[in-house]
């Protein structure tokens, strides 16, 4: 060890770094200290006091927890002294709070009562000052959505505040000062709570103060079983422990030591209830009219015999489990002889890993991003796209501080608020960008090539990456959707061939299992294993291969229509083939295929999602259903159809759990200098919400409560052109209009509005056709 | 492979006796090996009413499990709730803190506990044998104490009432009446048993002489209680490593050399007399006072302080949820129970659960000898063998 001191605790003696706290240090040796506010997810806040020590030589028992080790310190932890102490602090938090553990959600994993027990108070000298039974006479905030405060049971530790503030970075709460003279938990502005929604307050709160809605009075803590498993709403995998009784979910939580640190977003916390029988298919039909199982599976597979093989296309929404994957792929492949496979993960991560440069790790675990000391964000807004990398870079910038942030986007965005390098460009010109950035830092590195663009790159940002020892590279997804995705990629690709080794590449995706579909080889262009091969089939010829009558029945394995075509090219696939759909949410799509078959949805099904690093996450089966997993409908279909899927092959496939994705690229690509022509009227731009992950995920009550409506933001100028104000309407015209609720944003460059997609009833493509994210806008007032 | 079940020539008979078989006290399945009559070799195979109660306890706190040792030797359920109670009290460091009271209550359920379960087996090895009429005469005195039982917690079988850091709730009114009036009565009956059994021709042809194990073996085969003492092991956990108040009473501890059934049911005979005496000791002498420990890291506080006071509270939830914090260590406490020495081994890592729970099980030790006991006898002996190892199989096979 670099900075090795020793230091004695309790009289033994152990080996620490200078850089660790008491506690840490402590910690790593099974040594037990009393901590309240203090988390490994965020560090000391120095607010409970509970984790004071006794240190030779101090007359004040010192905080563990924020006192850095030093040589030859000697240490008691639990000391007479240092217990007197502790007890006092428990007295204050004791004096004014209410007795009721009995109603209280937290009551049996409360920290309060923890240590109350612990330190076995059996008296309270001031407790006469307050009576625990009228006490609770504080702010109640029922007005806030899904996140419940109760300031009575506060304990003022401030993890809230500080998790909200330096995990999440939105830094919505605060201490207040109270007209009863005390202080508070409450907004910073005194508002209703208007966040992300990601409850992170309420998972990190050691009381019942913060409370989820959703969960107030559903259960007891004991009376949940955990079953551990990964999220299902985008492909960064979190872990988390579903918690169910009577066989539904009723909160999910997570733990420490997961890979994600027990963070989770709005969607992974919240939203579980998009599962309930409400949003699920529930019977198979056809025609429209509910059919037995047995019939919808000899209509499917009537519809597909009589096809021929190259009438026949299958697209995977990008999901389901692997498992599930592998199983179409094998039967499309080898039952249906039809090349015409692909996925949702084509629109965009798909495209980027067909031209990945050769030498370039495809996959980097997210907390490898620590090693970093540039991160390179570019071409989404990565804090709604995926929070789990937004709260990495926060991790990196801000509590860290050991990373330098370049934001390479049309707009400020979440993450700029962290302090960053900003590189800016409209909407339309990626690829210009990207290709002038690349002439920039090769000038810079001293690489000759003929690559180069028009736009102006600042000094600092180029300076930054070239001199960087390892670059987070981070690409998002809205960069790579655009109609010329495949030159956004390519003009990427150049730049991670420049830098080279030293980029660890995270490229974010909204479907979970956008990268288990690389492995299984379900995208247009890959073979299982993330092997590469010729390209055969994309997602975006369907409509017009259906509108040609050259596809004439399509197998949909989770892939809602609506998530990536504008309605007009759902309704022509819907109505101009014969549409085979399997999928758990009662979406569009389930409303007029042809054939509709309920498959198991999350939570009722086992297998795996692979995520952003890569990883293989287990999936677990955590309820009770009659739904059969999409695996065994499609083994099934096979079987009629003549072909017996080998599932020892998916199995050992999924066993082997890696990659034989490789970068094929060796030479820096020629990219095409395409964009957008947008008219004259505003840039439009769709964009994700950090409230959907598809449309499906509207379903659920996390997502719905915490954003119910789309949202079309607005430059504050561009709003007064048009007559608009803030929570007023207005009506979107690209191709076609949608009337939205208006958002003006001084953080919106000047002509340039974004809808957000996946909104139920308010498809974005109908205004800017089907997979492309970009047109030419006009607002006008609505009402 | 156990000799038991492979025959060498063609006289040798392989049978098996259960494990349904009404004269195996439960589900034991016993194979011997016959040459004629003659019992060759033997081998008990148990584990039919295994419930893996060890592994359950690690799942449960410490007073969760209290419950669960009323299953193990079903018909001394006391007996078995304060061998677990005392080993845990052991770990917390307040096994002298127990209050007086509720140490003469403990001793009262144990000694009646004992005499009942002594009737159990003098009722079953009697009817076994053939005599029905015993069987008939011991549970009417059974009733008198299940009846006890039933007045002090509600329950006449898996009767629970002994509690960590003392008893449930003090006795009812009436109770202790009621036991005047069975010692008083029960010497007389000790007397009419005798009178059946112990004079009969019958009965002294199938126990005199039959299981027969030495001292040195039975120390050997580690079998304890009142089959012990029937081969002239003078020990007894009571009198030997007291615990409670039994230091305090007078008995005496019945042992008899000649190590056969008919020892063994002389052994238990006179036990009961024994209990009678300490029974009528302690209705005597017994002090008031509280009968729970006060100790509210451990114990439930009253409801009175749980409803005012919110630290009492917030406590009160992490000792029913979570269960009280023992003391990392590990502590053996075993109790004189009337099958013998049932000890509890708690392994604690500080949690509230145990990490690991052995239990001592006297009656898996004491099958352990039979096959010493009958090799040699005739296929009828194992009957009466069965019948004075008195064994359990709730306890046996846990
Ligand atoms: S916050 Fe904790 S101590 Fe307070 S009422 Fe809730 S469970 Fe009880
Ligand atoms: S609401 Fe919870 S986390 Fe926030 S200060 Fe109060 S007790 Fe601490
Ligand atoms: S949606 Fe993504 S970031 Fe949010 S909890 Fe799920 S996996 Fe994690
Ligand atoms: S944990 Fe150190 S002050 Fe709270």
């Amino acid at each position: 060890m670099a900075d090795a001191v020793k230091i004695k605790i309790n009289g033994k003696e152990y080996e620490a770094e200078k850089s660790e706290s008491i506690l840490q240090v402590a910690r790593r040796n099974g040594v037990y200290i009393p901590a309240i506010c203090y988390s490994d997810r965020f560090g000391a806040i120095g607010a409970c006091r509970i984790c004071a020590v006794e240190i030779v030589g101090m007359k004040k028992p010192m905080l563990s927890c924020a006192m850095k080790v030093k040589d030859g310190m000697e240490i008691f932890t639990d000391s007479e002294k240092v217990q007197e102490f502790r007890k006092k602090i428990v007295y204050e938090w004791d004096k004014f709070h209410p007795l009721q553990c009995g109603v209280c959600d937290k009551s049996g994993e409360c920290d309060l009562q923890d240590i109350n027990y612990e330190l076995n108070i059996t008296e309270n000298p001031s407790e006469e000052a307050a009576d625990p039974l009228t006490v609770p006479d504080r702010s109640i905030h029922y007005e806030w959505r899904i996140i419940h405060h109760d300031a009575n049971l506060c304990i003022q530790c401030r993890r809230c505040v500080t998790i909200c503030d330096r995990v999440v970075n939105f830094g919505i709460l605060a201490l207040v000062k109270k007209d009863w003279g005390g202080r508070e938990i409450d907004t910073k502005d005194g508002k209703p709570l208007e966040c992300e929604f990601c409850g992170q307050c309420v998972s990190i709160c050691p009381t019942g103060a913060m409370s989820s809605k959703l969960f107030k009075y559903k259960a007891r803590p004991w009376e949940l079983a955990k079953v551990r498993t990964t999220c299902q709403f985008c492909a960064s995998g979190c872990q988390m422990d579903l918690n169910i009784k009577d066989n539904a979910i009723l909160r999910v939580t997570s733990e420490d030591n997961t890979p994600n640190r027990a963070n989770l977003c709005n969607l992974g916390r919240f939203n579980y209830s998009v599962v309930s029988r409400k949003n699920l298919i529930e019977h198979p039909t056809s025609n429209g009219k509910k059919v037995s199982l047995e019939k919808a599976i000899k209509e499917a597979v009537d519809i597909l015999k009589s096809c021929k093989s190259d009438e026949i296309a299958a697209i995977s929404g990008a999901r389901e489990t692997v498992e599930e994957q592998l199983t179409l792929k094998l039967f499309v492949e080898n039952a249906l002889s039809s090349k015409n496979l692909d996925s949702f993960a084509s629109t965009h991560i798909g495209k980027l890993y067909r031209v990945l440069p050769e030498g370039i790790e495809p996959f980097n675990a997210v907390s490898d991003m620590e090693e970093c000391d540039v991160i390179f964000a570019f071409g989404g807004d990565v804090a709604n796209e995926m929070p789990r990398l937004d709260w990495q870079i926060t991790r990196n910038v801000k509590l860290l501080k050991q990373s330098k942030l370049i934001t390479a986007y049309w707009r400020d965005a979440k993450i700029d608020t962290l302090g960053s390098v900003a590189l800016r460009y409209m909407p339309g010109e990626e690829v210009e960008f990207l290709n002038s950035l690349f002439g920039a830092l090769a000038n810079s590195l001293g690489v000759k090539s003929s690559v180069k663009g028009s736009l102006e790159i600042p000094e600092d940002g180029v300076k930054l990456l070239s001199e960087a020892k390892k670059v987070a590279l981070i690409v998002g997804e809205e960069a790579l959707e655009r109609p010329y995705g495949e030159e956004v990629a390519k003009a990427l690709a150049n730049i991670l061939m420049l830098l080279g080794e030293k980029v660890k590449l995270y490229a974010s995706s909204k479907y979970n299992n956008s990268y288990g579909v690389l492995f299984s080889g379900v995208a247009d262009g890959f073979d299982t294993f993330g092997r590469r091969k010729e390209q055969s089939f994309s997602l975006y010829e369907l409509p017009n291969l259906v509108k040609e009558g050259k596809v004439k029945s399509v197998l949909l394995l989770n892939a809602d229509l609506f998530t990536v075509y504008s309605d007009e090219d759902a309704r022509a696939i819907l109505d101009g083939a014969s549409v085979i759909y399997i999928d758990s949410y009662l979406t569009q799509t389930a409303e007029h295929a042809r054939v509709v078959i309920p498959s198991a949805p999350f939570s009722m099904v086992n297998g795996h999602y692979v995520n952003i690093e890569g990883r293989f996450n287990s999936v677990a089966k955590a309820l009770e259903g009659d739904f059969k997993p999409a695996s065994e409908i499609l083994l099934e279909i096979s079987n009629q159809y003549g072909y017996s899927i080998p599932t020892g092959v998916i199995k050992d496939a999924i066993s082997k759990a890696s990659f034989e994705l490789e970068g094929v690229n060796k030479e820096f690509n020629n990219v095409e200098s395409k964009g957008f022509e947008f008219g004259d009227g505003l840039k439009g731009v769709l964009v994700y919400s950090k409230f959907r992950s598809g449309i499906f995920s509207s379903f659920g009550d996390g997502a719905s409560i915490a954003m119910n409506e789309p949202v079309v933001e607005v430059n504050p100028e561009d709003a007064e052109e048009n007559g608009l104000e803030n929570g007023g309407y207005a009506t979107v015209e690209g191709l076609s209009a949608l009337k939205l609720k208006v958002k003006v944003d001084e953080k919106m460059p000047k002509g340039v509005i974004s809808v957000p997609l996946w909104f139920y009833g308010y498809n974005g493509y109908n205004l800017s056709g089907s997979l492309n994210n970009l047109f030419s806008a006009k607002l006008l007032k609505g009402e | 492979m156990n000799e038991a079940y492979v025959t060498k020539n063609e006289r040798e008979v392989i049978l098996n006796v259960g494990p349904q078989h009404p004269a195996t006290h439960g589900v034991l399945r016993y194979v011997v090996k016959l040459d004629g009559e003659r019992i060759v070799s033997s081998d008990p195979q148990v584990g039919f009413l295994h419930r893996g109660i060890e592994k359950l306890a690690e799942y449960m706190t410490y007073n969760q499990f209290n419950p669960y040792t009323d299953r193990l030797d079903y018909l001394a359920s006391m007996n078995n709730n304060l061998a677990y109670v005392m080993a845990v009290e052991k770990l917390l460091g307040i096994s002298d803190k127990i209050p007086p009271r509720a140490q003469y209550i403990r001793v009262i359920m144990a000694e009646l506990g004992r005499i009942a379960s002594h009737l159990v087996w003098l009722a079953t090895h009697a009817l076994d044998i053939g005599a029905m009429t015993v069987f008939l005469y011991c549970f009417r005195e059974r009733e008198y104490i299940i009846d006890m039982f039933e007045m002090a917690c509600g329950n006449r079988l898996t009767y629970n009432y002994i509690r960590i850091g003392g008893v449930a709730r003090d006795l009812p009114d009436g109770f202790l009446d009621r036991l005047k009036e069975f010692t008083k009565l029960f010497y007389g009956k000790v007397k009419e048993y005798h009178q059946l059994l112990s004079k009969n021709r019958i009965w002294l042809k199938r126990t005199k002489g039959v299981g027969y194990i030495s001292k040195e073996d039975a120390i050997n085969y580690g079998i304890a209680g009142p089959c012990t003492r029937g081969s002239g092991v003078d020990w007894d956990l009571r009198r030997d490593m007291p615990y409670l108040v039994y230091p305090e009473l007078n008995f005496e501890i019945p042992v008899y050399d000649e190590g056969d059934v008919y020892a063994r049911y002389l052994v238990r005979m006179e036990e009961m007399v024994q209990s009678n005496r300490i029974l009528e000791q302690c209705a005597e002498n017994i002090p008031d006072g509280d009968v729970m420990v006060d100790e509210p890291q451990y114990v439930w506080e009253p409801k009175e302080r749980v409803m005012t006071h919110n630290y009492a509270l917030m406590k009160h939830f992490v000792k029913v949820v979570k269960g009280f914090k023992a003391p990392p260590g590990e502590v053996y406490f075993g109790a004189e129970n009337p099958k013998g020495e049932l000890g509890f081994y708690i392994y604690s890592t500080g949690e509230g659960k145990p990490y690991r729970l052995k239990i001592r099980a006297p009656s898996f030790i004491n099958i352990s000898a039979m096959p010493k006991m009958v090799e040699g006898g005739l296929i009828a002996d194992i009957i009466s063998v069965i019948g004075s190892l008195d064994f359990v199989f709730g306890e046996c096979d846990r």
